[in-house]
């Protein structure tokens, strides 16, 4: 009996120390847990909202045609950090099969590459570095927002390409 | 033209819409269980009476991933369209054919009369708190994979997005996986899984296919349980699975944690090949290990299965598959020939036709293709860092890892004897040989050595944590009651034929 009480509470020890080192992800978790539970917000929005792009991008795919091709400005420089990287295959992602080509800042843009495509595609994440020039194509006449969206994780738009006669 | 400002999300599905699709995605997963099971009941000549229900659905899932995917990649070589009538017919077929065939009968609907709840009852203290533990945990992957959009680079740069291009060309084509996918070369297990996820509901919904991931973590708990449950003994087997369900690096892979104070796709790798591949290695391993001990070919089938099916989820589970052959075939060199053929067949089913589909197509490898005799003598500056990166992030990343490789290693030194003797020296040089694979891959790797170990080495090492641990829950086990096992398995309560 004595035996069998010792192993119990030396399994016990032994799934405490586990806990112990995972302190950090239980902390993580407890976040989460948290916010489904107490948050005054909607669970989705308040997870869902924290990420750029999602629902914007959930939302363009609705009314823009599969084969259509996108002109998208990354917002990230190319200073090696990995939000450079990332946000092209995320965009990717969500378009697909819908043509992508993604375009740095400081980059010159050529009005007749501009054109071959049917949309330009823009987004400024919070933390992105650059200012993003949204103000001069809001300027060019061939170019009509269609859709617009502001979120806790970024400002997205989408503008509509049209060949001028 | 169409205007809006507007706050984002908003949910604009109705109930029943909702409803709908969490029909249909049960509908997929029965799918998955319906061909596991099917196939468990053709392989099963001998009952295996303590296989219990739990186990069973586990062990199914597990197989129909594999079974479902491999169906979709021969339908697209044979030119049959992906839908849901074409991919789901067979197997209710199939399970009509059961039930009017008496002995299938027998054995595929007698799955369903195993579970017995007096189980429960009998609950002690210690088996209730290690439980409740366990089911915090199953809960929060759940809830978090559900909520939570799909972040982590490779799923959205390689696994999901082929499941993307599958579901809407509704076949594999080669111009697809060659122009428009990365590393094409990679097997297509998980991609056709989550396209068949969609192909359900029809559509494309992402939070449906990720619950697919916490499914495989509740599967490797219970599988794991299981095995040890069948090895060693009740206790042993539940505080060894509760470790390992608290081990953070599973989480990450399983629920994901959300990004709210690192990098965007850190703590997340949902929607990865990785755990579906640690849960074929330890499942492979474990019936291997019962096999040894009692000699059913029942585990042993189960166990080359889920060999082949590791071979069909990335490129790392053909080296492991090599290595568990080599293992193997000493174990058979006094047995008929016309089961040598039938594990043959089996292996083959889930290794070769993606290996001649790449042949035939072109598409390159990203290592082999580089091998020369100069790459590895040129590389030989390497070892010393990949050797003491494995250390660090075995030894020292205790809040990814915890304390499962300082156990592994601790209890295989105290149990070095054990190590000597057949079934765990298979277990220990599989895993052993599998992580010098992994450090010849680093060797001969065209990538920045740094680079490629930040970014994959803690994913390799997850392939064979699950397998360590189990290694480390045997060590003990034998330590703390060392008896013959061997006893228990040849005991007729265990194994009753039909």
């Amino acid at each position: 009996m004595v035996r069998h009480s010792i192993k119990y509470i030396m399994g016990i020890l032994l799934v405490f120390l586990w806990l112990l080192a995972n302190a950090p992800s239980f902390k993580a978790e407890g976040i989460v847990w948290k916010q489904i539970f107490f948050s005054k917000e909607s669970i989705f929005k308040t997870f869902v909202v924290e990420y750029p792009l999602y629902n914007f991008l959930g939302k363009i795919v609705s009314f823009t045609p599969e084969g259509s091709a996108f002109y998208c400005f990354n917002p990230f420089g190319e200073d090696g950090s990995l939000n450079y990287l990332y946000y092209p295959v995320l965009v990717k992602y969500y378009l697909y099969p819908r043509k992508v080509i993604m375009a740095n800042q400081s980059e010159e843009v050529r009005i007749e590459e501009l054109l071959k495509n049917n949309y330009i595609l823009f987004f400024m994440p919070y933390d992105s570095p650059l200012v993003m020039i949204e103000s001069t194509i809001s300027r060019l006449s061939f170019a009509q927002i269609i859709y617009r969206s502001y979120d806790d994780g970024a400002y997205q738009a989408l503008y509509r390409l049209q060949k001028p006669i | 033209m169409m205007m809006a400002h507007t706050r984002p999300f908003t949910v604009c599905k109705n109930r029943y819409e909702v409803i709908m699709e969490f029909l249909l995605f049960t509908a997929s997963i029965c799918m998955f269980i319906l061909s596991g099971l099917i196939a468990m009941s053709y392989i099963e000549k001998v009952m295996v009476l303590d296989f219990g229900i739990w186990a069973r659905l586990a062990v199914s899932f597990m197989l129909g991933l594999g079974i479902i995917s491999m169906q979709m990649f021969i339908y697209s070589i044979l030119s049959i369209p992906f839908s849901f009538f074409n991919i789901a017919i067979l197997w209710i077929a199939l399970t009509a054919c059961s039930y009017l065939v008496y002995d299938r009968r027998s054995s595929f609907f007698a799955h369903f009369k195993a579970f017995d709840i007096s189980c429960l009852h009998n609950l002690k203290w210690y088996d209730a708190i290690l439980l409740l533990i366990i089911a915090s945990q199953v809960m929060y992957a759940f809830t978090c994979a559900f909520l939570m959009p799909l972040s982590g680079w490779d799923a959205l740069a390689i696994w999901f997005f082929k499941a993307r291009g599958f579901f809407i060309e509704k076949k594999i084509s080669p111009a697809f996986l060659l122009n428009a996918a990365s590393h094409p070369d990679y097997p297509l297990l998980i991609p056709l899984s989550v396209a068949w996820i969609y192909i359900s509901v029809g559509k494309l919904n992402d939070h449906m296919a990720k619950i697919m991931y916490p499914l495989q973590y509740v599967s490797l708990l219970i599988i794991f349980h299981y095995l040890l449950k069948k090895i060693s003994s009740h206790n042993n087997a539940l505080l060894f699975t509760t470790l390992l369900s608290l081990t953070p690096r599973l989480m990450f892979h399983s629920g994901g944690f959300p990004a709210m104070s690192v990098e965007l796709f850190d703590y997340d790798y949902i929607g990865y090949a990785d755990i579906t591949l640690s849960i074929y290695f330890v499942s492979f391993c474990g019936f291997l290990y019962l096999f040894l001990l009692n000699q059913n070919y029942f585990f042993f089938t189960i166990a080359v299965l889920f060999l082949g099916m590791g071979a069909w989820t990335k490129n790392e589970g053909l080296t492991f598959a090599l290595i568990g052959v080599c293992l193997i075939a000493p174990c058979f060199s006094n047995e008929p020939r016309r089961r040598l053929l039938a594990i043959s067949v089996i292996l083959a089913v889930f290794v070769l036709p993606w290996l001649a589909y790449r042949l035939y197509f072109g598409i390159p490898g990203e290592y082999f293709n580089n091998l020369s005799f100069t790459v590895i003598p040129g590389n030989i500056s390497r070892l010393s860092v990949i050797v003491k990166a494995m250390g660090k992030y075995m030894f020292g990343h205790i809040t990814s890892f915890s304390f499962t490789w300082h156990g592994y290693i601790l209890t295989s030194l105290i149990n070095w004897r054990g190590f000597l003797h057949r079934p765990l020296f298979v277990l220990q040089a599989m895993l052993l040989s599998q992580i010098a694979i992994y450090i010849f891959i680093y060797m001969i790797s065209p990538h920045d050595i740094v680079w490629h170990l930040h970014t994959s080495l803690d994913r390799l090492l997850l392939h064979m944590l699950p397998l360590a641990m189990l290694i480390t829950a045997i060590n003990v086990w034998q330590k703390i009651k060392p008896y013959d096992l061997q006893s228990r398995f040849k005991s007729p309560i265990h194994t009753q034929s039909l």
